[in-house]
């Protein structure tokens, strides 16, 4: 049986064939001329030929057409940008519309087309052929790398010559960077905003900075894919990222802990455009300015203490050491600018919080391992801190002669509290005494007045105005029945072996075996033994201070050793080489308080603020070891006395409308109690 | 001297014309029986091979260099962008018509009689069609590949979840041996490049050619395609037509649409191509190329099961379907006839059914994992949905046998609830999996990450 027609079925199937073969051949045409043909390339390349036709150019003729690249090994690429950019370097392309205009600028004078291709600053897909590919911007054509557009596009300047711990220009004329390159106005902004906003007090950059945050030493070669878009509203761009991030970090990324960042839009733009520039390519040493390389071997040059302190404190302490109340921060963040804390704090202080930090608090150690920073630097912000205390160019007011009367209300004022009324002493040493006021002159006095002795508990009063402590002075002075010795002696060279073992048998029973103080004042104290010259200390030693402990040395009273001018130049060498050495231990110092009644105080007067056990509630724990370890009993009795305005610490030696005031006797008392609550005596 | 210029002749002087017979049956060529499928594929093939050599000759199989050759072959090649967009669409083309291929021969009982042997042939073919398209998928290299190969080797290495709950994987490891026979390691890298470069342009081919031509002259062995039995006494010339010109015209109008399709298909859409290759950066969701999806979703359920169990399993029930089923009188019929539509319809439902209600039950209410947290890994491997559909397609092929007494029936009622299981999950694997494997609706609901 037939089932099917032989002639029929070779008809249809003839058919399919005409009908195949003359798609096949429709078809095959139609990929020559796209694909062939219709290259976009090619339509680019003959608009310029007669671009340059017009312009009347001959033999400027683009001869040669076709594909044209820039081989790269060095960068690992090939940059076909020129095949559609083919006026890149024609000067007389300058007006040309795009893709045919010159390249702006003396960029390529600089960075040479054949050395340096486009993409390594550009961005973009240096194989394609293209415009939309090339650009890379569209998620469709899968490029991590997209064209950077005005003015992010001054990120790219940071990859090759980015010094960040470097501002002005540099020494070496060979080396052309760090400020004085031109084109980058826009990313040295951002360099600077980030130089004042303390961001390396969390990250870290090239070596140096905190640890809270992720590193930032190559943040601009992240990708797309390394930044998760999943808060992001806007633009799905690296640049829209960065800026929505320092608008509300948390927003952006849940749990982070950082800071918002206050800024107008175009200094998000400046601060995002420097991030983007932050990198450490692959490429051949060459490209890189000096600087740049000495940096990423951590070579750089010290930071000045300002600078350190606007590249790492300016965060949380604030620009001018404002700090941070405890509505806006949870635990608060201490104003190390404020002028009371100031006028306490010793430099030790100040030094050892930063080499140590404070634990369960987010001040951390910024010692080198952690930080990166070297002591050098260290002690610099220690000192830029420090001096910010006022006292410096004013000690020649002591030539000045004040009021009297003024200066006696001043002092019940001010001094009264720690030094008794009419000088006759309480918790600190009485000044109307005889024998103190003939061996200390006005100099001596105006420059304890001015700078206090830090550690030991006297504030300086460098916020008070000069009439002010001329006046206080002066009626300091007028305690003195007799006139002070003016006989300067001849003192010997001093042995300081037998300095110190004088000194250890003689004095230490009384002032400490370090000068910390004891039952006498602190001796081996900076700011004591720069105001004291060596004529007072002469006397002091000498002659005693009569109607105190402290007898005369070199006379025979009570059957003691009697020193010679040699024994007391000893002891005067040691004292001075002493306050040189480096620390071990911040000296707590003497503290006759007792811990019972402090701690009944404690809980009546501070306990609401500082909480029950001193752990802070809504003021500075006082339980924390590493502030135990570096706050002397005198620097807690000066804050506790004179309190800390601006914040709600109350100055206790004087009361105030809605707290009382706390005699001395009190205020030694809640000192022993605080001192109850260090367990370890951390090294410095 | 035999006369070579008959039809016949010219078929018989040429090599390559050769492998076809003189006649040919003429209800081999109805386009109803047959869809031409096998000369579709062959031609697929042929262009496969044509295009690879091209692409071949511009691309670099080195981890370096491989992504930047393949982008070079799209923008700087002249038409570099239509040849490897034919090679893309056509390979996926060779796996789908390879299904239906698969699928024609099994409806019309194609494997009964004395075909025995060209069905295991071409199971083999089919398998390394599979393994050509997953070799060279990886060698663009870039993210899609990356992955895609890494949740593959990974499925190699699913006996670790048997081993790793006997405790045993340390001493006894198959799934790590077969994992590192496969891409040379634990990870993709270069020695997983080299290798499947080498399998993909030499070695696969080769088996495919030689293959190709064993099947091939296993139909003249056989005396051509499969017919119904009616034809079974037509000798000689009865119902016959001269191969030359009828089938060669054949051939070539498909030869020809076969191009056009491809390049038409290859002139309008290109074939993807992410971010290089990072091993930092993990797709989400990390898929295996399509026809692997629905192994991925069965792996979702229990690694050691979808992975191992039921794939060798499918794969030992396709290659006994001609040794269990003898019953020749169903041959050349496609669906065999009333009960066997019947069968095939009932079997599609019910498999349909199944799949579906599991599929409801696990993304709406979760599974074992979800209800008893703390439920020994042994259950969640027997008991989730491949190992239940598994189990109760067998069940339901063995009533079937029993009760028509017939092995037709059964082998039809398996494949049916068998293949389109394997559709349902691999739709489910390949649009409605979102990222972490999740279940959405489309693409729009994937979240941003």
């Amino acid at each position: 049986m037939v089932i099917m027609d032989e002639q029929r079925y070779r008809q249809r199937v003839q058919w399919l064939v005409f009908i195949g073969a003359g798609l096949l051949l429709l078809l095959l045409f139609g990929a020559w001329i796209s694909e062939g043909m219709n290259r976009e390339w090619r339509k680019v390349q003959k608009e310029y030929a007669n671009l340059l036709k017009e312009k009347g150019e001959s033999g400027n003729d683009l001869v040669e057409r076709g594909i044209f690249q820039v081989n790269l090994p060095g960068f690992n690429r090939s940059d076909r940008c020129i095949s559609c950019h083919l006026g890149i370097e024609d000067p007389g392309m300058q007006q040309a519309p795009q893709p045919h205009m010159s390249h702006p600028g003396h960029y390529l004078e600089d960075h040479p087309l054949q050395q340096y291709g486009c993409t390594i600053c550009h961005g973009g897909q240096p194989g394609a052929l293209t415009k939309k590919d090339a650009f890379g911007q569209l998620p469709e054509t899968h490029w991590p790398y997209p064209l950077l557009e005005q003015p992010y596009l001054q990120s790219s300047c940071g990859k090759c010559h980015l010094a960040i711990f470097t501002n002005r220009p540099s020494v070496d004329p060979e080396d052309n960077m760090s400020g004085t390159v031109g084109g980058m106005d826009v990313f040295l902004k951002g360099k600077r905003i980030f130089s004042t906003e303390g961001c390396l007090g969390c990250h870290q950059a090239r070596g140096v900075g905190g640890i809270l945050g992720p590193d930032l030493t190559e943040q601009g070669e992240k990708t797309r894919h390394e930044y998760s878009f999943q808060n992001i509203s806007g633009e799905q761009t690296i640049s829209n990222w960065l800026k929505e991030h320092f608008r509300d970090p948390e927003m952006v990324s849940p749990g982070s802990q950082m800071l918002r960042i206050n800024l107008e839009e175009e200094d998000l733009v400046a601060l995002a455009t420097f991030v983007m520039g932050l990198a450490k390519p692959d490429i051949p040493f060459e490209y890189f300015s000096m600087t740049t390389l000495n940096e990423f071997k951590g070579n750089r040059e010290p930071l000045e203490g300002g600078a350190g302190f606007s590249y790492l404190c300016s965060a949380c302490h604030g620009k001018s050491g404002e700090g941070k109340n405890y509505n806006d921060f949870k635990t608060g963040v201490p104003a190390i600018g404020n002028p009371d804390f100031l006028r306490v704090v010793s430099p030790e202080y100040i030094r050892f919080t930063i080499e140590k930090g404070r634990s369960q608090r987010q001040m951390g150690s910024w010692s080198r391992d952690i930080s990166g920073l070297n002591p050098p630097e260290l002690d610099a912000i220690t000192n830029y801190l420090y001096q910010k205390n006022g006292t410096s160019g004013r000690t020649g007011l002591y030539r000045l002669k004040g009021n009297r009367n003024r200066g006696e209300e001043l002092y019940d004022e001010f001094c009264k509290a720690c030094h008794g009324s009419e000088g006759k002493g309480d918790v600190a040493v009485a000044l109307n005494q005889e024998g103190f006021l003939q061996r200390a002159d006005n100099q001596y006095i105006m420059a304890i007045i001015l700078r206090g002795r830090r550690n030991e508990g006297m504030p300086g009063w460098s916020q008070l105005d000069d009439e002010k402590l001329v006046d206080i002075m002066t009626y300091i002075a007028s305690w003195r029945t007799g006139s002070v010795f003016e006989r300067t002696p001849e003192l010997p060279e001093a042995d300081l072996e037998q300095g110190a073992l004088q000194y250890h048998f003689l004095c230490s029973r009384c002032h400490g075996e370090f000068g910390e103080g004891e039952t006498g004042p602190a001796i081996i104290n900076r700011d004591f033994l720069e105001s004291a010259d060596n004529r007072m200390l002469y006397e002091t030693i000498a002659l005693g201070r009569p109607h105190t402990a402290m007898f005369g040395w070199s006379t025979d009273l009570y059957n003691q050793e009697k020193l010679d001018l040699q024994d007391i130049s000893n002891i005067i060498g040691h004292m001075r080489k002493s306050v040189t050495n480096e620390l071990t231990y911040i000296y707590q110092g003497t503290n006759p308080g007792q811990v019972d009644e402090g701690a009944l105080l404690f809980e009546k007067y501070c306990s609401e603020c500082h909480g029950k056990s001193g752990e802070g509630v809504k003021a500075p724990a006082l339980n924390n070891q590493e502030f135990l370890s570096a706050a002397s009993n005198g620097y807690l009795l000066a804050t506790i006395t004179v309190g800390r305005s601006g914040t709600n610490m109350p100055p206790w030696g004087y009361g105030d409308q809605e707290h009382p005031l706390l005699t001395g006797k009190q205020r030694q008392d809640l000192v022993a109690y605080i001192r109850s609550f260090q367990r370890i005596h951390i090294k410095f | 001297m035999k006369n070579t210029h008959t039809p016949a002749g010219i078929i018989n002087r040429n090599f390559f014309l050769h492998i076809h017979a003189g006649r040919v049956h003429l209800h081999s060529m109805k386009p109803t029986y047959t869809f031409g499928l096998g000369i579709i594929l062959g031609f697929l093939f042929l262009i496969m091979l044509f295009t690879g050599v091209i692409l071949m000759v511009y691309y670099t199989p080195s981890v370096e260099n491989a992504y930047m050759s393949v982008k070079d072959i799209v923008y700087v090649v002249p038409g570099g962008r239509i040849i490897r967009n034919m090679h893309r669409w056509a390979s996926q083309g060779m796996v789908i018509v390879a299904f239906l291929h698969l699928v024609r021969v099994f409806y019309t009982g194609s494997y009964l009689g004395n075909r025995s042997l060209n069905w295991v042939i071409g199971v083999v073919l089919l398998i390394i069609i599979l393994l050509s398209n997953f070799s060279g998928y990886l060698l663009p290299w870039d993210q899609l590949a990356y992955w895609a190969v890494t949740i593959g080797s990974n499925i190699a290495a699913s006996a670790r979840e048997l081993t790793d709950l006997l405790g045993i994987t340390n001493m006894f490891d198959p799934g790590g041996f077969l994992k590192k026979l496969l891409i040379g390691g634990e990870a993709v890298g270069q020695p997983a490049l080299s290798r499947f470069f080498a399998l993909h342009v030499i070695f696969l081919p080769l088996s495919i050619l030689i293959l190709l031509g064993i099947h091939l002259w296993r139909i003249r062995k056989d005396g051509g395609l499969s017919r119904p039995l009616k034809y079974k006494d037509d000798k000689g010339s009865t119902n016959k037509w001269q191969a030359w010109p009828v089938l060669m015209w054949t051939e070539l109008g498909l030869l020809l649409m076969v191009v056009v399709i491809v390049l038409l298909i290859a002139l309008v859409a290109d074939a993807p191509l992410l971010e290089k290759a990072n091993p930092y950066f993990p797709e989400n969701p990390a898929k295996a190329p399509w026809y692997f999806l629905g192994i991925q979703e069965l792996v979702s359920y229990s690694a050691f099961a979808g992975g191992m169990v039921i794939p060798v399993l499918y794969l030992v029930f396709l290659f006994s379907i001609p040794y269990r089923d003898r019953e020749d009188v169903y041959v050349g019929q496609w669906f065999s006839g009333k009960n066997g539509i019947q069968t095939v319809g009932r079997s599609a439902l019910f498999a349909s059914l199944l799949i579906i209600l599991q599929l409801f039950v696990m993304i709406r209410f979760g599974w074992l994992r979800d209800w008893f947290p703390g439920i020994s890994q042994w259950f969640v491997m027997l008991v989730n949905p491949a190992t239940i559909s598994g189990g109760l397609f067998i069940l339901m092929a063995e009533m079937i046998r029993r009760k028509r007494h017939s092995s037709r029936m059964a082998a039809l009622a398996l494949f049916t609830s068998t293949f389109v299981a394997l559709v349902i999950f691999t739709v489910v694997g390949i649009w409605f999996r979102g990222p972490n494997w999740e279940f959405f609706w489309s693409v729009n609901q994937w979240p941003v990450i």
